[in-house]
């Protein structure tokens, strides 16, 4: 199972809306997949239809009540499975924030526990983990990097995502992590957007992808349809954009697999 | 009292007649007739005689016209005075054609003719099918491959290749003339057939050698019987005609053998990779000559040459306008590029070119014609021949042609046929590549400064000023390349009478090269060299052979003369053969790049017109004046070229009376030889249909938009006004606009503003537009707030793509020399068809003064 971790240097770059998004196109190349939040907003649940927040889910495995582990992850319709960060308590699901520092602190003090976690999951070795991490730097962007084979920026094309990209960027590096910048919601229309794409294309080189997901008013409308966007406007462009995404992360997963195969002598 | 009792009487027979008729009493008098000569048919059986009435009255009532429940009197009345109504024209329209031939891609009459043979078709299939499964595959790349080594080492041995040249020549001198009993010849046929029919299915390059010396073999076969033994005439005038056939069939061979050392072994040059540094990278200057052409149709080219991949300082691109005109001035002043223009125009666009020699100093000239888009990766891809090889002083690329000429617009065979300037561009100058003989073309290509000043410049003394060029380099002993990857593209000639104004160009100039500087005299070629120039030159005299074969049968069905002094079953055993064999071999050879049959077409159609402008400037190569290929014009309205057809209609209508008096002759004078007299008719009739697709070409299809919209196919986005975003593609380009092909239907409304994202390499450019048709599936945008430097963005993200033109070549169908015979004779017959129609719309204008409506 390859690891691949969802971060951005800002707020709203579209992070779990990609991490939803690609878990449905990935499962659809044959990979198992699962979605894990890694993100105390706990919203990954609502793409996989719940209608609230979850209360089980990662958080689950880090408190004392070890009975709640067994309903943290879902399995939605087309067979990914989801683990939501699961943190909500009380009657109407408001955040429980002693759990969430609770967290925090176990997560501060523990750097590879995420890792831990997903290393006791067992999928194929096809399989992909997906996680969406908060919003870097945190502790919790800070896990998922450790978790993680690969690195997916989410780089949505404004001002502020540039100028903290290179930090970010040297951190990765730093941390010897290989990463995929992908610019996320960007349109043709807006010149600001070409310029930094292409201010983008000059820094990153060829660690940018290819694939820019285009800004499309009908990702959130499917959302609020509770609908795949990927199936319901198959023919929009960003749909497009993500299959070729989508594509690409089967094809380095699949590679990695069978490299890491090789390596340790197993027969593939 | 009585009268009441008989009306009872008569209901009452009429109730028992229909009783026994088995009619209802109050049905049709139809159905009273019916019945009383047919018998009601058993329950649960089918009423063919009502079904086939039903048909019958439904077109009769058509036909005469009649509306239902009209008395006897009108149908009396209709059956002598029709009512007058629209004629309906006979020949099959385009639009229709394209909508029944749908995916098929084939002729329809070729269509037709597989439906009917399907059965059979499948049973021989499934039967070659189960056979090939059984056979042991051979590994052909792997074989060819082998004997490519083997030949190679051969090769290497001193003086194998004479000896083994010399023996084959004797072999074949001794095949050509060894008389045989014509049994024997005929079993020799069928041999060579068979061989022929096995090896063409076979792929690589040593099969077509097998096939090109059967051929040549065949071929020497029938020169020497047709030389010694059918040159025997009873009479003076029989000689004079029967000489003048021999001469043109002279031709024939002529252009066979010449061909065949052309296009032996097409080079497949591939590109050479340029140096890592830039800065050892020449300079380049780019000409785009223009006379008359109007704006819109030279700012893409001027747009595209200007944004090519090479360093910015040293490429330059110059617009050569020889029109003087201040809006192009303009124009080049707002877009950076340099515009040069001259006093007096000496020359046309070799003058052109040459004063702009005098006024830039780059070390290699880049030539476009106006209308032809360079891709961005032009020079990258030409460049590279000139730095490895210092004595390369051409490098040449292909014309493409993004809109169909007036072959392929008027018989709708645009990208389903290879169209007339594929052989040239595709096969004969990568054959002439090999001996070193690539032509320059006047446009998409790259010449080096320093050998085209030592020549003196362009070309002046002839009007195939580019041909001349190259010929002069060669001579001094520079090298050309040809590089078969398009790299630029531009407009077709639009109508007949412009193509063949140029075909005129071309021949005259040809035939001035042959008289001023004929490539058999003079110093610096290599024996090759020689050999495809001088095909190329001879190529162009292909006017009088072809009317000799257009109006020889005549002389045999009109007068009886004997030109070819042979019965018909040795004609079957040796034109045959040579026939066949030849034919097999060259669809082999060309089969891509040109169909079977049709340079036949080309031919006819072009050969009036060469006629008189090659001999004309054979005589005194000084005469005759240069006229400009006519580009980017529109047509109106369809209608037939009259007065470019006129001679076709002449020689058609000999054909046609020849064809009658053959009818004739076969019953009275020349009952003796029935089957000579059908010979010369079946030539008669081939004769026919040549003339019938020559004529049906001039007939001109519509063209309805102003600006020329360019097939065009490139990935682009769609941003709704809604945000929303759809993947989609082009399909084809027009200043200012862009046609589109969507995934879904939209329901666009007219006139809402929306925006399309092209891409070039990894940058998106994003243009305005509103919507101005859409149907279902096709899209129509005009661009909003249009500017060059948009038209920049467009042309980069369009034409000027690196793969804009790659594979463009395989939509076509594969060329089999039957189904290609079929559509040949189907366009003959739709030609005369159309030439039928159009007589009588012109009758009926001229007569009833009242111009036809048109649709």
């Amino acid at each position: 199972m390859k690891t691949i971790a969802i971060i951005s240097s800002v707020g709203g770059a579209g992070r779990t809306t990609l991490t939803a998004m690609l878990a449905g196109l990935l499962k659809a190349r044959e990979h198992a997949v699962l979605a894990v939040e890694c993100d105390p907003a706990n919203v990954l649940a609502t793409y996989c239809g719940l209608h609230e927040p979850a209360r089980h889910g990662v958080a689950s495995y880090a408190s004392t009540a070890a009975d709640t582990v067994g309903q943290a992850a879902l399995e939605g319709d087309d067979g990914v499975l989801w683990l939501p960060w699961g943190s909500a308590g009380g009657d109407h699901g408001e955040p429980d924030v002693e759990r969430d520092q609770h967290m925090a602190t176990v997560l501060q003090a523990q750097p590879s526990w995420l890792r831990g976690l997903l290393g006791r999951v067992d999928l194929p070795t096809s399989g992909v983990a997906l996680v969406d991490a908060a919003t870097w730097p945190s502790v919790h962007a800070a896990q998922a990097i450790d978790a993680a084979d690969l690195v997916l920026v989410v780089v949505p094309p404004r001002p502020l995502a540039c100028a903290t990209l290179p930090r970010l960027r040297a951190e990765l590096k730093r941390l010897g992590k290989p990463g995929l910048y992908v610019a996320n919601a960007v349109s043709p229309a807006a010149q600001l957007h070409i310029d930094i794409l292409a201010m983008l294309r000059h820094a990153l080189g060829a660690e940018l992808s290819a694939y820019r997901i285009h800004a499309d008013a009908g990702i959130p409308e499917a959302l609020a349809r509770n609908q795949n966007f990927h199936l319901s406007a198959p023919h929009s462009q960003a749909a497009h954009d993500l299959q070729g995404l989508a594509s690409w992360l089967s094809s380095w997963a699949k590679r990695a697999a069978n490299s890491h195969a090789h390596a340790s002598g197993v027969a593939p | 009292m009585s009268g009441a009792a008989s009306v009872s009487a008569m209901a009452r027979i009429k109730a028992t007649l229909a009783h026994q008729l088995g009619v209802d009493a109050d049905g049709s008098r139809r159905l009273w007739l019916l019945r009383l000569l047919f018998r009601p048919p058993r329950s649960g059986q089918p009423d063919w005689a009502m079904q086939w009435s039903d048909t019958l009255a439904q077109h009769l009532h058509e036909e005469l016209h009649i509306g239902a429940g009209e008395g006897a009197g009108v149908w009396m009345k209709r059956l002598f005075f029709r009512p007058l109504r629209r004629r309906v024209h006979l020949a099959a329209s385009l639009h229709h054609a394209r909508h029944h031939r749908g995916q098929q891609r084939r002729s329809m009459l070729a269509g037709r003719i597989s439906r009917w043979l399907a059965p059979a078709y499948g049973a021989v299939g499934r039967a070659t099918h189960a056979v090939s499964e059984r056979l042991p595959s051979v590994p052909w790349q792997k074989v060819s491959e082998r004997i490519d080594e083997w030949s190679f080492k051969l090769d290497r041995v001193p003086y194998v290749r004479p000896v083994v040249l010399l023996l084959a020549l004797a072999a074949a001198l001794a095949f050509w003339t060894t008389p045989v009993p014509l049994a024997a010849q005929f079993r020799l046929f069928v041999l060579v057939c068979l061989v022929m029919v096995v090896v063409r299915h076979i792929p690589g390059r040593w099969p077509t050698m097998l096939m090109v010396s059967l051929s040549i073999l065949m071929a020497g076969r029938y020169i020497w019987w047709r030389t010694t033994e059918t040159l025997r005439f009873s009479s003076a005038v029989e000689t004079v005609f029967g000489y003048i056939l021999y001469s043109a069939e002279f031709y024939t061979w002529i252009v066979l053998f010449l061909g065949y050392a052309q296009t032996a072994w097409p080079l497949h040059r591939k590109p050479m990779p340029l140096p890592e540094d830039r800065d050892s990278w020449p300079t380049v200057d780019v000409y785009i000559p223009t006379y008359n052409e109007p704006l819109s149709v030279v700012s893409p080219a001027v747009l595209a040459a200007k944004s090519m991949d090479w360093p910015r300082e040293k490429l330059r691109v110059y617009v050569l306008d020889d029109g003087s005109r201040e809006e192009f001035q303009r124009f080049a002043a707002e877009v950076g590029v340099g515009y040069l223009t001259r006093e007096e125009h000496h020359f046309a666009k070799a003058g052109n070119i040459n004063h702009a020699l005098g006024l830039t100093s780059g070390e290699y000239i880049a030539i476009f014609d106006c209308d032809h888009i360079p891709t961005r990766s032009f020079l990258q891809t030409t460049m590279g021949e000139f730095l490895a090889d210092p004595k390369c002083a051409l490098v040449q690329t292909p014309h493409h042609f993004f809109s169909p000429d007036p072959f392929e617009r008027n018989y709708d065979t645009f990208m389903r046929v290879p169209s007339e300037g594929s052989l040239f561009y595709g096969l004969i100058q990568d054959g002439n590549d090999f001996w070193n003989a690539t032509f320059f073309c006047g446009s998409c290509a790259v010449i080096k400064r320093a050998p085209l000043l030592e020549v003196g410049g362009i070309a002046v003394e002839t009007v195939t000023e580019d041909a001349h060029t190259a010929l002069k380099m060669h001579r001094r002993g520079y090298r050309s390349a040809y590089l078969r990857i398009v790299q630029a593209a531009g407009l077709a000639t639009e109508s007949l009478s412009g193509l063949v104004g140029q075909r005129i160009r071309w021949a005259r100039g040809m035939a001035q090269i042959f008289r001023v500087d004929n490539p058999w005299i003079g110093k610096g070629l290599s024996f090759f060299q020689r050999v495809c120039y001088s095909n190329a030159m001879l190529h162009f005299f292909y006017g009088f052979p072809r009317l000799i074969f257009l109006v020889m049968p005549c002389a045999y069905l009109f007068f009886g003369l004997h030109v070819f002094n042979a019965d018909a079953v040795s004609v079957m055993a040796y034109v045959l053969p040579y026939l066949y064999v030849a034919g097999l071999a060259n669809s082999r050879i060309q089969g891509q790049y040109r169909h079977s049959f049709w340079a036949e077409v080309y031919e006819s159609v072009l050969a009036w017109y060469t006629v008189m402008p090659t001999t004309v400037a054979f005589i005194n190569p000084k005469k005759g004046k240069f006229n400009v290929t006519a580009k980017g014009g529109l047509i109106e309205e369809a209608y037939l070229d009259w007065s470019t057809s006129k001679p076709y209609m002449w020689l058609l209508a000999l054909n046609l009376a020849g064809l009658v008096a053959g009818v004739v002759r076969i019953f009275t004078v020349q009952r003796d030889e029935p089957v000579t007299v059908l010979m010369n008719m079946v030539w008669g009739l081939f004769n026919v249909a040549m003339l019938g697709a020559a004529v049906g070409v001039a007939k001109e299809a519509k063209q309805v938009r102003v600006a020329h919209h360019v097939p065009l196919r490139v990935p682009a986005t769609l941003i709704l006004p809604d945000g929303k975003t759809i993947a989609c593609h082009t399909e084809n380009y027009s200043t200012g606009g862009l046609g589109i092909v969507l995934p879904e239907p939209l329901g666009l409304k007219r006139g809402e503003t929306l925006g399309v994202a092209l891409q070039r390499g990894s940058m998106e450019y994003y243009f305005r537009a509103v919507v101005a048709r859409n149907t279902e599936m096709h899209l129509g945008l005009k661009f909003e707030d249009w500017s060059y430097e948009k038209e920049l963005q467009l042309v980069q993200c369009t034409f000027g793509r690196a793969d804009a033109w790659v594979r463009w070549d395989e939509q076509f169908v594969r060329d089999a020399p039957l189904h290609s015979f079929i559509e040949v004779i189907e366009m003959g017959y739709q030609g005369v068809l159309r030439l039928f129609d159009a007589a009588l719309d012109a009758i009926e204008t001229t007569v009833l003064r009242r111009p036809r409506q048109p649709g």
